[in-house]
């Protein structure tokens, strides 16, 4: 049974309108197949929201650890003059695991504004890929989007990917993306292990540091289960 | 029972490369040795290897610690035995708050010690007090570890971790690079107020100017990778004089 891979297709449809804030917490651990990527679940979901009205806000934040393969593009559609459109995302893959995830910010109206912060941990012989769409249509004059993208790598057989699209056509938007890639690194590792702490706390540690931006916009409860899951995710990823 | 630290024949490098070529030292417990040596001498390579350092490869001799095999331990292992490396270079944790990792590493080794884990509040207070000792802002604890910090900050970070986890051995490799006066001053406080007959310390230095702050009960001089010399605090004053040239030339 579990060689079979099952198919999960939802769909969210979120609506702001005038001065509403809609925050959208997702953590997600469907089965991933094993290590030789046989079975697992295949994650295919769309998630969008309209920010309607004026100074509406529809803040996305989801941390991704499981499924064999995931598809997810949470986006806002900024209509609502003023309004704010949020994106965070962790996602971890390990063994043969695919995440091809990332938002898309459609701005509209005017003085919209969008921030996307996605933190992507590759380990194993994964794929983990950020795909993203900054859309700024005529209208959106003093629209503006920061991008941020970071890429941690464990081991030498996994791979990162940014892919970002972005399309201006006002002259009065700003759009910024930075992007990094690194590598978890040896001195980093020693430095930890040298204080008395395990390989695997070290390994938990600096990928908790390096998520923390996304971790911190999630209720505390989740917060707590995020840190723990991506612990148990990356178990036996180093060394 | 022997000397807290045992070092005999020890030859170690990297990448193919011999850097150590037959060390021999014992520092014995409440005691204080300088190694001295110029550039490229194995000073720094002598810590790595004590420390556990995965990327140098040992390839004779034996080292003992508290009479166990310090080479057959991991590096987490070592720390949990009470040795200590204060980093020439401190590495930057972005993301990883100091006090949250100054407690984990506190906690890991109070447990590997079968010692009970301090919470949140008593470690904040114990943390507090040392950072007040060694005239450091309180907010270097909420700051991610070492990130932003200046040369003198990252240092006295070190210290502070060494106040906190209290090894019996503490390898201070080139502490006094890169610190003005006052910096070196705090540190060297920070160091002799562990000072007593369950510290020792192992200071790794290229200038007599830190010893002067930390007086050593014995001096040793590094070239080529081994001990060419080894002597009482004055023989770093004739150091500071002469040079290594002459003693280069004995070697």
């Amino acid at each position: 049974m579990r060689d079979e891979n099952q198919l999960h297709a939802a769909v969210v449809e979120l609506v702001a309108m005038d001065d509403a804030t809609i925050k959208y917490s997702t953590v997600q651990n469907w089965y991933p197949g094993d290590a030789e990527g046989r079975g697992g679940i295949y994650n295919f979901v769309t998630k969008r929201g309209a920010c309607r009205g004026a100074r509406s806000k529809i803040s996305w934040t989801q941390v991704e650890t499981g499924s064999a393969i995931t598809w997810k593009y949470p986006s806002c559609i900024l209509q609502g003059e003023g309004s704010v459109g949020e994106f965070y995302s962790v996602a971890v893959t390990t063994n043969r695991q695919q995440a091809d995830t990332g938002t898309k910010m459609i701005h509209i109206g005017a003085n919209t504004r969008s921030t996307i912060v996605s933190k992507g941990i590759s380990a194993g012989r994964s794929n983990n890929t950020y795909r993203g769409l900054v859309k700024i249509l005529p209208k959106a004059a003093g629209a503006r989007n920061h991008t941020q993208c970071d890429s941690l790598l464990i081991g030498d057989q996994c791979g990162a990917h940014t892919v970002p699209y972005i399309e201006s056509r006002n002259a009065t938007a700003k759009v910024e993306h930075e992007a990094t890639t690194s590598k978890i690194a040896e001195d980093q590792l020693f430095y930890c292990r040298s204080r008395g702490l395990s390989q695997e706390d070290a390994v938990n540690m600096i990928v908790n540091g390096f998520c923390k931006e996304v971790l911190k916009e999630l209720p505390m409860e989740f917060a707590v289960e995020a840190q723990k899951l991506l612990a148990v995710s990356l178990e036996g990823s180093v060394g | 029972m022997g000397a807290l630290l045992q070092i005999a024949g020890l030859t170690a490098g990297i990448d193919g490369r011999e850097i150590l070529t037959g060390i021999d030292l014992d520092v014995p417990a409440g005691e204080v040795h300088a190694v001295m040596g110029p550039n490229g001498s194995g000073k720094s390579t002598l810590s790595y290897v004590l420390a556990g350092r995965e990327d140098y490869a040992v390839t004779g001799g034996s080292v003992r610690f508290g009479g166990a095999d310090l080479l057959a331990m991991a590096p987490e292992e070592r720390a949990a035995a009470g040795l200590f490396l204060a980093f020439q270079y401190p590495v930057e944790l972005p993301g990883v708050g100091n006090a949250n990792f100054l407690r984990t590493a506190l906690n890991a080794i109070r447990r590997a010690r079968g010692e009970p884990e301090l919470d949140a509040v008593n470690f904040l207070k114990l943390a507090r007090a040392e950072t007040k000792r060694l005239s450091m802002p309180d907010d270097m604890l909420k700051r991610n570890v070492n990130v932003g910090f200046s040369g003198g900050e990252k240092k006295r970070n070190e210290v502070l971790q060494m106040a906190l986890l209290r090894p019996r051995l503490a390898i201070l490799d080139e502490t006094d690079s890169g610190l003005d006066i006052d910096a070196l001053k705090i540190v060297a406080d920070g160091v002799n107020a562990q000072r007593g007959p369950e510290f020792a310390a192992l200071v790794i230095t290229h200038y007599q100017r830190l010893l002067d702050y930390i007086v050593p009960d014995r001096v040793h001089v590094l070239i080529g990778g081994r001990i060419v010399r080894s002597g009482g605090p004055e023989l770093a004053h004739e150091l500071e004089a002469s040079g290594y040239a002459g003693l280069a030339e004995a070697a």
